[in-house]
């Protein structure tokens, strides 16, 4: 029983196939509360696939997601984002047109259940400024927040999407490559923000990541997957003695 | 900076306050006719500008309301312009409703089809309903009464422009509230906002129903200015006058709107007062706004003061 409760995300039997390709081919896999879990493989793996079945982007074929002991399956993303999944994504998604200081108030106000209300003023509102603040320091934005998204360099874009998944105060987090087009020094940065935050608020993470100093040194577990499936499932080092990772993964295509 | 706003409303609403009292009375008409364009214009632009919606049916809700009084004056006898008026904003927000929910999951130029769409049926529907409508013949709007006085050019003059102050608050606040904010994340990343928890087609919905009661209630200001309705009024050529109204001032500022409409009244009818080439002229004046000022004159007005800016820096 002890390790339900410690369950916050069970996928099963999970398919998602396109035409002939077999994106997502029958993956199982429950993830432990408060834990840091890479998802590495080769390019066409499925693991931007995985991710996009878990925070409702594509419909499964087959399959079941569990959250927190409710079926998501076949949620709408909007309502999967409200039960606390937040995600970022492999091509930056951001508010372009808008401030990076609004980028941040929209999922504060979307967590706070504000973005309804017309009758007060969002300028008024000096607890979303608050903690919109707060999430800009913490992930180095804050000098920036008067700039439109649109016009920040490629790291802060992706640092800035990243943010907005963080500012849902997700339980479980979906990051689709955060540090890839960062810089080096960035890189430790975001993902000290990111193990930061699963320490310290209780929140789970689910990173695919290519930069395999990063996997390495920041996962409590790393999922290896090839072809579709799960080719491995494991600590960091079990994954790193691990034979057939070395050949398929390690060996030639990422390293 | 704000108070140099605040000043610029305020000089803007005394001369509108003054000017019945001052200038010919054609120029009040004139003056009816853009504040109550101004109204729809506004209305327009919480679709185009702030939620990123391009609607090409927006003349149905401004006739819906525009008939809605035409109807009720012939059939019920209605004369009382507050109960014409509130009859207008429902019937505006149950047909922006219906035809909205039908129209909000559609993206970009399938969106701009059904509106049209829909526009274009409501419009055969008064053409052809003749013994409703009287059909291309239109209705006659006889003179209404505003809480029991007759509806005179100058009340009429200042009732438009009370409507017009406050609609123009609500929807100046309603676009600065949380849910405008909202609105702008929807325009600029409606995958996004979905994915931080925003129910993005219930929120294009509302906008939509808030579009459609402010659009419908210029249209039930517009009837009794004009003291006749016709099938016209919900044409999709009609509809275009407020996208290019809108163009014309700026979509992308509050204010845009408003500016657009009276400057298109204005040149409108200088205009057709010298040559019939009007729908000619109307082309140009769009051709050159779209290649030089894509964000219409408040865009040229912020462009110009950054460079002043610029200049006093250096």
């Amino acid at each position: 029983m002890g390790w339900e409760e410690k369950t916050i995300l069970e996928v099963s039997g999970l398919k998602k196939y396109f035409g002939e390709v077999k994106a997502v081919d029958g993956v199982n896999f429950a993830i432990k509360k408060e834990t840091i879990t890479s998802i590495i493989g080769p390019n066409g793996a499925g693991k931007t696939t995985l991710l996009n079945l878990i925070s409702g982007m594509l419909k499964p074929d087959a399959g079941k997601v569990v959250f927190m002991g409710k079926n998501i399956t076949k949620m709408p993303p909007y309502k999967i984002a409200k039960l606390g999944i937040g995600r970022s994504f492999q091509l930056v998604s951001v508010y372009d047109g808008l401030t990076v200081f609004d980028n941040i108030r929209i999922p504060i106000l979307s967590r706070m259940g504000k973005t309804k209300s017309m009758v007060s003023l969002l300028e008024r509102d000096v607890k979303v400024k608050e903690e919109a603040n707060e999430i800009l320091e913490l992930f180095g934005l804050f000098d920036k927040k008067d700039v439109l998204a649109g016009e920040l360099p490629h790291g802060d874009r992706k640092l800035l999407d990243v943010a907005i998944a963080f500012a849902l105060n997700p339980k479980l987090v979906l990051l689709d490559e955060p540090t890839s087009g960062v810089g080096v020094r960035e890189k430790r940065h975001v993902m000290d923000v990111i193990e930061k935050a699963v320490r310290e608020k209780g929140v789970t993470a689910i990173i695919v990541e290519h930069d395999m100093d990063i996997v390495f040194s920041y996962s409590d577990r790393i999922i290896v997957m090839h072809q579709g499936k799960i080719l491995a499932d494991g600590s960091p080092g079990e994954i790193k003695e691990n034979e057939e990772v070395k050949t398929v993964i390690l060996g030639g295509e990422i390293l | 900076m704000k108070l140099k706003e605040a000043i610029g409303y305020l000089i803007f609403i005394i001369i509108l306050i003054m000017s019945p009292f001052v200038g010919p009375k054609y120029n009040t008409f004139l003056l009816t006719k853009a504040l109550i364009m101004a109204i729809w214009a506004l209305a327009y632009n919480i679709l185009l500008g702030y939620t990123g919606m391009l609607s090409f049916g927006h003349a149905l809700y401004f006739g819906v309301g525009a008939y809605t009084v035409a109807l009720l004056i012939k059939w019920i006898g209605i004369r009382s312009m507050e109960i014409l008026l509130l009859s207008s904003i429902i019937s505006s927000a149950v047909i922006g409703a219906l035809v909205g929910f039908l129209c909000i999951r559609y993206i970009a130029v399938y969106f701009a089809l059904l509106t049209l769409a829909f526009g274009q049926f409501f419009f055969a529907l008064t053409y052809k309903l003749y013994w409703i409508t009287r059909g291309a013949d239109g209705l006659p709007v006889p003179r209404p009464y505003l809480l029991g006085i007759k509806f005179t050019m100058m009340i009429r003059y200042f009732f438009v422009l009370a409507i017009f102050i406050v609609s123009t608050i609500i929807i100046w606040w309603i676009l600065n509230s949380p849910f405008g904010k909202t609105l702008q994340a929807i325009r600029e990343n409606p995958s996004r906002a979905e994915f931080v928890g925003v129910n993005v087609s219930r929120y294009k919905w509302l906008a939509f129903i808030l579009s459609s009661i402010f659009s419908g209630m210029a249209g039930a200001l517009y009837a009794p200015l004009f003291a006749h309705v016709t099938p016209d009024f919900l044409h999709w050529a009609f509809g275009g006058l407020v996208l290019y109204m809108v163009l014309i001032g700026g979509h992308k500022s509050f204010v845009g709107p408003i500016i657009g409409a009276f400057v298109f009244t204005y040149v409108e009818n200088y205009v057709t007062a010298h040559t019939i080439y009007w729908p000619i002229i109307l082309g140009c004046i769009l051709i050159i706004i779209v290649f030089a000022f894509p964000n219409g004159i408040m865009g040229a007005v912020y462009k110009v003061r950054e460079w002043v800016g610029k200049r006093k820096r250096y």
